[in-house]
């Protein structure tokens, strides 16, 4: 075993803040590392990179690891699309789950996509808020383990949405996925236009309880093998339940 | 990787959190989680069979807290 102490990486981090803040076999780090692994595969200048965040929930924690250009503001969107206004040489790379949408709104998202600013948007999908479709309050949310309740409903499709609103790029990985996922990463950035990529990963807080996915490494398995590739398949038919069958691949590349 | 080139894997087992992620996507089963703990009370993954690594880079990709990697030794490179 070798004693080198640096990694290859170790330029783009915060390597004071390492371990990552992430539950040991959260997805997040995956996305994080394969992002990482891309950028320095693209060789883009370090300064030209810049990672929006909305501080929020544990995706918020994104930039306090990344020794890139971070903005932390409380409504993402709106931050991108001015600082990309007035910067229109840098990568703007926004990365929000499905807690910031419920907190700060989905118009932010909605109205960069109808503009079509050049915007690489990175959605970590962990079922935590199951982005839009109970339309639930924080307050509502039964932490207790006991009494939780997990009804299957119909997820809020949001990549048939985005495609809608004039999307130039949308693919959806999991984090097991990551060489795939790096090429996505890499074309989204290199697209005009506004491109987004869900990543579906598993949160280990809420679904611990339930007993029915193993130990760590299995729960992101699960959906390893639930996933079906199905590139260019149409958005309007994408069903998404958490632990059941998924449909993954590159759905939309515009010319 | 050409044949006779050698691998050696690097870990930081401080940054480590004992996610066994490594271990697990290891398809030759170079790694295993050590008995011992680290700083933080993590088990942290160590090289039993570092002949038989490939250099797939797969442990490297996909370790959230950037604490393995592998490289060829320079000293097998040829030419």
């Amino acid at each position: 075993m070798g004693t080198q102490q640096t990694h290859p990486v170790d330029a783009l981090l915060h390597t004071e803040n390492l371990p990552t803040i992430w539950c040991p076999g959260c997805g997040i780090g995956i996305v994080v590392n394969t992002f990482i692994q891309t950028l320095k595969r693209m060789k883009i200048k370090k300064d030209k990179i810049v990672i929006i965040s909305s501080g929020l929930s544990c995706t918020g924690k994104i930039s306090h690891h990344l020794s890139l250009k971070n903005i932390i503001v409380e409504k993402p969107f709106d931050e991108a699309k001015k600082f990309k206004e007035k910067n229109p040489q840098s990568k703007v790379i926004v990365f929000f789950s499905d807690s910031d949408l419920m907190v700060s709104s989905i118009d932010g998202l909605l109205d960069v996509c109808d503009k079509g600013t050049d915007i690489c948007a990175i959605y970590i999908n962990s079922f935590v808020c199951s982005t839009l479709f109970f339309h639930k309050k924080f307050t509502d949310f039964n932490f207790s383990r006991k009494d939780r309740k997990f009804e299957p409903k119909a997820v809020f499709n949001l990549p048939h949405l985005l495609k809608n609103h004039g999307a130039s790029y949308i693919a959806r990985w999991t984090p097991l996925h990551c060489r795939r996922l790096s090429y996505s990463i890499k074309e989204g950035i290199l697209k005009p236009g506004f491109s987004f990529i869900e990543v579906i990963s598993p949160c280990l807080m809420y679904y611990a309880s339930r007993g029915c996915e193993g130990n760590n490494i299995d729960r992101m398995g699960n959906y390893l093998k639930n996933a079906t590739i199905e590139n260019g398949h149409p958005v309007e038919n994408l069903y998404t339940e958490e632990m059941e069958h998924i449909i993954i691949g590159k759905f939309l590349d515009r010319a | 990787m050409i044949k006779g080139q050698k691998v050696e894997v690097f870990v930081l087992k401080e940054r480590c959190k004992g996610c066994g992620i490594c271990v697990a996507v290891c398809q030759t089963e170079v790694l295993e989680l050590s008995k011992e703990k680290n700083s933080l009370g993590y088990r942290h993954p160590v090289v039993i069979n570092a002949d038989r690594c490939l250099n797939c880079g797969l442990c490297e990709m996909f370790c959230p807290d950037f604490a393995i990697w592998a490289t060829i030794e320079k000293e097998s490179v040829l030419g």
